[in-house]
């Protein structure tokens, strides 16, 4: 899968670009407008990942010309606005996803994902990691074969969990997708965190191998570790 | 033209309408003399040229009178303009001084004053927030500073882990205190939409208490919650979760290990009261008034120990008073704190009278 990246601040991508590498993808970089305007038009990427405000020719700009002639590469635009108003005109310009900066990267890479398997297979309704099994359908859990009781809120936090497996999984987007929590206020990090907590001790309690981790300033992920 | 406009002013005026109107009264009584045939106009004759002499002096002293006379009256107008060229955005604590306060000029003074008030109250308030701002945001930059220099020695890489962790703690927490602050202060400018509703408020207890218990469970406290069923009133069922979220995620983290929480709401008069009392420190009555200010702490140490930013209970009042109703305080150090929010009631043929 080959990225676009286009964002005026070198660092930022950079660091977007070893970041994407590291997870499997491989990338281009576009520091203008002009330049990203003018690779987009002579290659062709799977996604875009497009900067709101560049100097010269702005993301936007480059959205609307890209989708007025027909090219439907998919584009995550990045935006340090985060009115609301910003966020429809971004999507009616053609945006597919749209993230606010500063972003978390794992937020990053599971948007990218996800908008990548958009057109992809359907995801296998059992899921296995080690020798932990989810059933996403009849939403039961088993662990070396055993059954794991859990509450719904803690099998949907796991279920969310087991979608991205190795990946990291921030508290925002566990309080936006699990706790369906739309309002960036409400304070829920304590909540996750407990409730990871309790998870934790169902699924991984007297297992050689954790698969639940916290990464400590980022989130949490699901792997396969013996005893941390 | 414009040289009138540049020397208009309102003496001038008035000494152009005294001319005016001594000239249409001698005007009329010159045609008034004449009608009742006193003289006759076809001959001009001395005592005629004699009145129109004295018409025209008259004229020209009411005009220069008028004009002395206005610029007299307005005097205390122009003493208010000199007044307020000195006054600055830097000198916002003067106020204008008018000679009589109950005239004109006065009343005038009155209403500059009480804007400089409230000019004052908002220059004082942005200086306060910019001081906070910057510690707020001092703190957390000081720490990734700290963490990273010492970092940067170490070669452990578990360490080197930890270091980057710390610091995008950091990060989050900063990250945090911009978007509530930002939302805090475009909601008070610019309209989010606010969707009113009837319902119950047993429901949203319920989320609130759901979704706490377990981290109220943590600390070996108790959430105990106390509504009867068919409380209807009127809300925004996001607001007030929202408040009520804070309200008893800051009971849990202020009131002992073994002490209970009560999430409660009764009907009082035409009001439906959500009240969240824990048996904590309680509040001392000097910080009360101002515990719903942005960045006000009680203990500024213990509460950023903690892992707050200083704003939850400035969005639980914004929250509360965008939805038109209101929340107070009633604490005493030493047994517990008691937040209320008054919401207005809905009587419904369910709805049992005041118990």
């Amino acid at each position: 899968m080959r990225l676009l990246i286009v964002e005026d601040d070198e660092k930022t991508a950079r660091a977007l670009a070893s970041g994407l590498e590291r997870s499997g993808f491989s990338t281009a970089m576009a520091h203008t407008g002009e330049d990203g305007f003018f690779r987009l038009n002579a290659e062709t990427f799977d996604l875009v990942v497009l900067d709101w405000m560049l100097p010269g020719r702005s993301g936007i700009e480059i959205l609307r010309t890209l989708r007025s002639r027909g090219n439907k590469t998919p584009v995550l635009l990045l935006t340090a606005r985060d009115a609301v108003d910003d966020r429809v005109l971004g999507l009616e310009s053609g945006a597919d996803d749209y993230l606010v900066k500063p972003f978390a990267f794992a937020e990053l890479v599971a948007r990218i994902r996800t908008l990548l398997r958009r057109s992809g297979p359907n995801e296998p309704l059992k899921k296995t990691i080690a020798d932990l099994v989810v059933d996403l359908e009849s939403r039961r859990v088993w662990r070396k074969d055993q059954l794991v009781e859990l509450t719904p809120r803690q099998f949907d936090l796991l279920a969310f969990l087991m979608r991205q497996p190795g990946q990291i999984v921030t508290r925002d987007m566990l309080a936006k997708e699990v706790w369906r929590e739309a309002n960036r206020l409400t304070p829920l990090d304590n909540v996750i965190d407990v409730h990871v907590a309790h998870l934790r001790r169902k699924v991984d309690e007297g297992h050689g191998i954790k698969l639940i981790h916290t990464i400590r300033g980022a989130g949490f992920v699901l792997r396969e570790e013996a005893n941390t | 033209m414009n040289a009138w406009r540049q020397c208009r002013s309102l003496a001038a005026l008035f000494a152009l309408w005294t001319v005016v109107a001594a000239a249409a009264s001698c005007a009329a009584c010159a045609a008034l003399a004449a009608a009742l045939g006193i003289c006759k106009p076809a001959s001009v004759s001395e005592p005629l040229v004699k009145a129109a002499l004295i018409c025209a002096f008259v004229t020209l002293a009411s005009g220069v009178g008028g004009y002395f006379v206005a610029r007299r009256l307005l005097a205390p107008l122009r003493e208010l303009v000199a007044q307020t060229r000195r006054l600055s955005a830097k000198g916002l604590s003067q106020r204008l001084r008018a000679s009589h306060p109950h005239d004109e000029a006065g009343q005038l003074a009155a209403a500059l004053n009480a804007v400089l008030e409230q000019l004052e109250g908002s220059f004082a308030e942005v200086d306060r927030l910019t001081a906070d701002l910057s510690h707020e945001l001092r703190t957390p930059l000081t720490a990734m500073r700290a963490v990273g220099e010492v970092a940067l020695r170490e070669r452990n890489p578990a360490i080197l882990h930890d270091a980057v962790g710390s610091m995008l703690e950091e990060i989050g927490r900063m990250n945090q205190l911009i978007d509530r602050l930002l939302l805090l202060t475009r909601s008070e400018n610019s309209e989010l939409p606010v969707q009113m509703e009837a319902g119950l408020v047993s429901k949203v207890l319920a989320e609130v208490n759901d979704a706490l218990s377990l981290v109220a469970e943590e600390k070996q406290q108790q959430l105990q919650m106390e509504c009867a069923d068919h409380l209807l009133a009127v809300f925004d069922p996001a607001l007030l979760r929202l408040a009520l979220m804070n309200l008893t995620q800051n009971a849990i983290r202020y009131s002992p290990a073994g002490k209970p929480i009560k999430l409660r709401a009764f009907s009082e008069r035409d009001a439906v009261v959500v009240e969240v009392a824990d048996q904590g420190p309680g509040i001392a009555a000097e910080h009360q008034r101002k515990i719903f200010e942005r960045f006000y702490r009680v203990d500024k140490a213990r509460s950023r120990a903690e892992g707050g930013v200083g704003l939850g209970l400035a969005i639980v009042k914004w929250a509360v008073e965008r939805m038109g109703a209101t929340v107070g305080l009633e604490s005493e150090p030493g047994r517990g704190s008691a937040f209320r929010i008054r919401l207005h009631a809905i009587r419904s043929q369910e709805d049992v009278p005041d118990r």
